[in-house]
C-alpha cells in the first residue's frame, strides 16, 4: 500500500531564510504521527506545504500518490494554527459550507459534538472567544471522513480541561484506516496517543522513527527524547 | 463547483451591498419626495434643495467608490487574509476561485450601475432626457449621418468586459503582492499603481497612433475612425482581462504564499 504523504527533498526558502532544508520523509496509512520540534523549526511550514498554502522552493510533495492540488484537498482534513472561519455568521453557516464542498463532511457527527459543548449552532461566531473557536473549527475537521488528518498545534494555548476535550476528539472521531499528523510542542500531553515520530529542528529532519522503537531501544519517553534533542 | 463558490461569493457581498443599496433608495426617495412637495422658495427650502442634491450627487460617488472597494476588500479577506486558509484548503481550482469572485464582482457592478441609472431615470423629469436624447439623436443620425451600429456594439462589449477588466486589475495586484513575506497589503497597493500607469501609458500611446493611422487610411472619415477606436478598445479591454486573470491564476495557484 503506497504512503499517504510523501515528502521528497523538500525546501522551503523565504527570501535569505531556509525555513526547511531538503526534508524528505513519508506516513503510513492509518497511524498518528507527531511532527514535534521547537517554536520555529518549520512544523507549520511543513504542514502549509502539505495543504497547498505555500509552495515549495524545491522538492515535492505527493499525498495520496498525487501531487498537490484540488484532489488532495479532498482527503486532507486540515487544522491550522489560527482561526480561519468567516466571522460574519453562524456556526451553522460554516456547517452548511463544509457540507456543500467536502463530500466526507457529516454533519451529524459535527452536531453531536456540538451539543456536547453546548454549542448551539444558532450561535453567531464572531462573540465565542479564542479557544471555543479553536473548539469548533477542531469539530468541522474531525466530522470529515477524510484519509487524512493535519492538525497545526491543537492543543497549543488552551486549558487541560480543553486539552482533554481536543484529544479525545480527535482519538474518538477519526476512521481508523485514516492517517493523523499532529504537530505540537508539548509532547507529554500527544505521548500516548502517537504511533511515529518525527522530530524538525532548524528546517532540517532530525528524526523519523516509531514511538515504540524509541520507548524500547533508548528506553526513553518521546518528551525525554525530545527534551535531550532540542536542550537550549 | 463554480456554482457554489460563485453562491457563497453572492451571499457573502450580499451583507455589504444591500445596506449600500438601502441607504442610497432611502436617499434616492427622499430626493424625489423633495421634488415632487417641491415647497415655495426661499431661504430654506433653497437650503434644503442643495443639500439634497449635494447628498444625491455624494451618494453617487460614494456608491461607485464603495462598489470597488467592497470588491477589493472581499477578496483581500477571501484569499490573502486568515480566511484564505479556509478558501484554498477547499477542495476548488483556483481558476474557479477566480472566476467565481469576477462574475460576482460584474454582477455586484452591474446592480450598482442600474441602480444609479435607475436614480436619474427616478430623479430627472422624463421629458427633459427625453430632450436632451433627441438632441443627441439629431447631431449624431442627422447632421453628421453616423451608423453606430458597429461601434455601439463593441463598447457594449467593453463595458461588459471592463467589468471582469477592472476588479481583476486589483486581483492581480494582490495575488502578486501576497509573493512577499511583510507589507502584502502596501506592496499590493504599490502594484496597483505601477499596473495602471503602465496600462494607461501603453493604451495612450497606442490610441494615438491608432487614430492617427485611421485617419491617414481612412481620410479622416469619422464613421471609420470611430469604428476602429470601437474595437481597439474591446481589444484592449479583453487583453487586460485575460492578463490579469493569468497573473492572478498564475500567482494564485502556482506561487501562493499565505505566510
Amino acid at each position: 500500500m503506497n504512503p499517504i504523504l510523501e515528502c521528497r527533498h523538500l525546501t522551503k526558502q523565504f527570501g535569505r531564510f531556509t525555513a526547511l532544508s531538503d526534508v524528505s520523509f513519508s506516513l503510513k496509512r492509518g497511524r498518528i504521527t507527531g511532527l514535534l520540534g521547537p517554536n520555529g523549526s518549520g512544523k507549520t511550514t511543513m504542514i502549509k506545504l502539505i495543504n497547498g498554502l505555500l509552495t515549495p522552493s524545491y522538492g515535492e510533495i505527493l499525498v495520496d500518490g498525487q501531487p498537490v492540488g484540488t484532489q488532495t484537498k479532498k482527503i486532507i482534513s486540515y487544522l491550522p494554527d489560527r482561526t480561519y472561519l468567516p466571522m460574519t455568521g453562524k456556526i451553522s453557516d460554516v456547517i452548511r459550507l463544509f457540507k456543500n464542498f467536502y463530500d466526507d463532511f457529516d454533519e451529524n457527527r459535527a452536531l453531536d459534538m456540538l451539543k456536547i459543548l453546548s454549542l448551539d449552532p444558532s450561535f453567531r461566531l464572531r462573540p465565542l472567544s479564542k479557544g471555543t473557536l479553536e473548539k469548533v473549527q477542531l469539530i468541522l475537521v474531525m466530522s470529515r471522513r477524510a484519509q487524512l488528518y493535519i492538525l497545526d498545534e491543537p492543543i497549543a494555548g488552551v486549558d487541560p480541561a480543553a486539552r482533554d476535550f481536543i484529544l479525545d476528539t480527535i482519538l474518538n472521531h477519526y476512521d481508523q484506516q485514516a492517517s493523523i499528523l499532529i504537530s505540537t510542542h508539548l509532547i507529554a500531553d500527544v505521548e500516548s496517543i502517537l504511533d511515529d515520530v518525527i522530530f524538525l529542528k532548524q528546517g532540517n529532519l532530525l528524526l523519523q522513527a516509531e514511538a515504540e522503537d524509541i520507548r524500547r531501544k533508548d528506553g526513553k519517553t518521546i518528551d525525554q527524547l525530545f527534551r535531550e534533542v532540542f536542550r537550549c | 463547483m463554480l456554482g457554489k463558490v460563485f453562491q457563497y461569493d453572492f451571499r457573502n457581498c450580499a451583507r455589504y451591498f444591500l445596506p449600500m443599496y438601502l441607504i442610497f433608495a432611502v436617499l434616492m426617495l427622499l430626493t424625489k419626495l423633495y421634488f415632487l412637495i417641491s415647497p415655495a422658495e426661499g431661504p430654506l427650502s433653497n437650503a434644503l434643495l442643495s443639500l439634497m442634491i449635494s447628498s444625491y450627487v455624494f451618494g453617487v460617488f460614494a456608491m461607485a467608490i464603495l462598489t470597488s472597494v467592497f470588491l477589493i476588500y472581499y477578496f483581500y479577506r477571501k484569499c490573502i487574509s486568515s480566511e484564505g486558509y479556509l478558501t484554498f484548503t477547499l477542495p476548488v481550482s483556483t481558476g474557479t476561485h477566480i472566476v467565481s469572485k469576477c462574475l460576482n464582482g460584474a454582477v455586484w457592478q452591474l446592480f450598482t450601475y442600474l441602480l444609479l441609472i435607475l436614480s436619474i431615470f427616478l430623479l430627472f423629469p422624463m421629458d427633459e432626457l427625453g430632450r436632451v436624447l433627441r438632441i443627441l439623436q439629431y447631431i449624431l443620425f442627422s447632421r453628421i449621418s453616423l451608423d453606430l451600429t458597429v461601434p455601439m456594439i463593441f463598447l457594449s462589449l467593453t463595458l461588459v468586459t471592463q467589468f471582469f477588466a477592472g476588479p481583476l486589475m486589483f486581483y492581480a495586484s494582490m495575488a502578486v503582492g501576497q509573493m512577499v513575506t511583510r507589507h502584502k497589503v502596501l506592496t499590493s497597493i504599490g502594484l496597483y499603481i505601477g499596473l495602471y500607469m503602465v496600462i494607461s501609458l501603453l493604451s495612450s500611446f497606442g490610441f494615438s497612433f491608432l487614430i492617427l493611422g485611421s485617419e491617414i487610411l481612412s481620410g479622416g472619415d469619422i464613421q471609420t475612425t470611430l469604428t476602429i477606436y470601437s474595437i481597439a478598445t474591446f481589444a484592449l479591454a479583453l487583453a487586460e482581462t485575460v492578463l490579469f486573470y493569468f497573473l492572478t491564476w498564475f500567482f494564485l495557484g502556482r506561487k501562493l504564499n499565505l505566510s
